[in-house]
């Protein structure tokens, strides 16, 4: 398994692929903080915050993830790489824990040179940021983890369609879905909590109202509109996906309340999906 | 291409995309119901949703058509049985566009059925003309552009990914371009009323008219502007104030826009196409 281990991350460091995703991050990263510069008059550039850069790399990971994974392994399936590996000697779990690994570790890595690359770029050029730096580095700890849980996800996928072309369809339009369903569900929670805050401590306690009014959301209160399964549904939801957690970094000051939610989803998302995708990938044929 | 299953699934999965749109408004609080008024906007909305969610069905459908006639080697067949490169290329297209209008036209019965029951009246027809012309003539531009894109890169994973990335980032950038235009004409109203505005909202001269220019020309704006098309057409002057037939030239000129946009993409298609080595 080490060999197959130092092999698979020896092919990943020395393919076109991943340079090409570094690359795009690299020029995503640049390209929002010196499009602000060009196009913002101000003389105080000090004043403006570009809190909201430093986390586009995460909301964009679904779409980046889908991309790296589905290259990455599914072209295995298509060059018939992965029969010499099991031809080899190698599990078919082993192999699963493999790609997977490899795959995490890259995103990682790209993940955070996406934060340093804007933090670096922010910090001169403006200089405003609302979170202090230590803050920031466990966000993108957090981030990490949900980079793992996307990973998994798309690699249950490819490794369940086994063909590079309908796996990278299929992941990007998963993305492309979660991100949408991300937006609207996050829009409807505000609205839910505004409702909330309107009604006023009638409907709830006192102290969820502390709350409330703290962090601008409270947890498993019914309003008049959004109630019982449906409200649990959109704040699992709410927590769990990459992009909506990205989303909600970028609006607070502090940690998200919730965060060690946030934290649980995505460790508990990496172990159900590597679970389904390694006990799929075992029963099925390979030609 | 309509023996493909891909065509089908594609087809099944817009029909009930427009099913559920109506579901929707069946579910909508019953004081609104039963009144065309509503429907009319029912309606308009399912024509936006329809363009915004079948520029993506687009990428993938061509990309995934014509990418895999470059797998199976026909695409070569084709130009070794002496047909042009130029007339492979504009075949492709045409099914391409074609497919595209027929799942609109398909799509556009199927929203209209409550119209039955509900009744035109209501819906200002001129209106959602304009819009149904929009929409038609930009499904033939976005499909040129990923023809374009399939055409030229032969791996079938490659182009769906350079198809569905290049059609997000013109999406996100005709967001940002619609943003800044925004914010300057809600500062200038703040300045001429006299309220507080922030001067660096405010955009240059020149650079409100690269803006505006940009506005017009990209497909991907007006994609977004299908939704409020005759504010867009109006240049967001009083509409009332504007003749019909005045907004239908207006229509007849981002047609024209569109149309050169198209010519210019084809005919970049066609040069690079016929200089491109077929494996």
């Amino acid at each position: 398994m080490i060999k197959l281990l130092r092999a698979e991350f020896a092919r990943c460091f020395t393919g076109k692929l991943f340079w090409l995703v570094v690359l795009f991050n690299v020029v995503l990263a640049l390209s929002f903080n010196v499009l602000t510069y060009a196009t913002t008059k101000s003389e105080d550039f000090s004043k403006i915050f570009t809190d909201k850069t430093l986390y586009i790399g995460l909301i964009s990971m679904g779409l980046t993830a889908a991309v790296f994974v589905s290259f990455h392994a599914g072209s295995e399936f298509d060059e018939g790489t992965i029969r010499n590996k099991l031809i080899a000697g190698n599990t078919k779990t082993g192999i699963y824990l493999c790609d997977l690994a490899v795959c995490s570790a890259a995103l990682i890595i790209i993940q955070y040179l996406y934060f340093f690359i804007a933090y670096a770029f922010s910090y001169i050029l403006f200089g405003a940021l609302h979170h202090s730096f230590s803050v920031m580095m466990q966000l993108q700890l957090i981030g990490a983890l949900g980079t793992i849980a996307v990973t998994a996800f798309m690699l249950m996928i490819t490794m369940i369609v086994r063909s590079r072309t309908i796996a990278v369809t299929v992941c990007m339009i998963a993305s492309i879905v979660f991100f949408i369903a991300c937006i609207a569900i996050i829009n409807e929670l505000e609205e839910h909590s505004m409702e909330l805050l309107d009604a006023g401590p009638e409907i709830i306690s006192a102290e969820k109202y502390a709350v409330l009014d703290k962090y601008s959301y409270v947890y498993g209160v019914d309003s008049e509109n959004l109630f019982g399964t449906e409200l649990a549904v959109k704040e699992f939801f709410y927590d769990s996906l990459l992009q909506s957690q990205a989303l909600r970094f970028s609006d607070e000051r502090s940690l998200p309340y919730h965060w060690e939610f946030m934290v649980i989803y995505n460790i508990a998302i990496t172990l159900v999906t590597t679970l389904i995708g390694a006990v799929t990938f075992r029963r099925l044929d390979l030609k | 291409m309509f023996r493909s299953k891909l065509f089908w699934i594609f087809m099944i999965l817009s029909v009930v995309f427009c099913v559920y749109n109506i579901y929707d408004d069946a579910n909508m609080p019953a004081e609104f119901r039963q009144s065309g008024q509503i429907y009319g906007y029912v309606f308009e909305a399912a024509l936006y949703f329809y363009i915004l969610v079948y520029i993506f069905a687009a990428a993938v459908l061509d990309s995934l058509f014509i990418s895999r006639e470059h797998a199976d080697g026909t695409i070569r067949n084709k130009v070794i049985s002496g047909h042009p490169r130029a007339s492979v290329y504009m075949t492709e297209l045409i099914v391409c566009s074609v497919t595209g209008l027929i799942m609109f036209i398909v799509n556009l019965a199927i929203i209209s059925l409550p119209f039955l029951k509900f009744g035109i009246h209501g819906m200002d027809g001129w209106v959602t003309m304009r819009r149904i012309i929009l929409i038609a003539v930009l499904i033939i531009v976005i499909n040129a552009m990923f023809v374009l894109f399939s055409m030229l890169i032969p791996s079938r994973a490659s182009s769906v990914v350079w198809s569905i990335v290049f059609i997000i980032i013109m999406l996100v950038s005709s967001g940002l371009i619609q943003d800044k235009l925004d914010n300057d004409s809600h500062s200038r109203i703040l300045r001429e009323s006299g309220e507080y505005y922030e001067h660096s909202k405010i955009l240059g001269d020149t650079e409100r008219k690269v803006y505006k220019a940009l506005n017009y020309i990209l497909p991907t704006n007006q994609v977004i502007h299908t939704y409020d098309i005759d504010d867009f057409l109006a240049d967001y002057k009083d509409i009332s104030e504007i003749p019909q037939k005045k907004l239908n030239i207006y229509l007849a000129g981002l047609c024209l826009l569109d149309a050169v946009t198209f010519v210019l993409v084809t005919a970049a298609g066609i040069t690079i196409f016929r200089k491109k080595d077929l494996k």
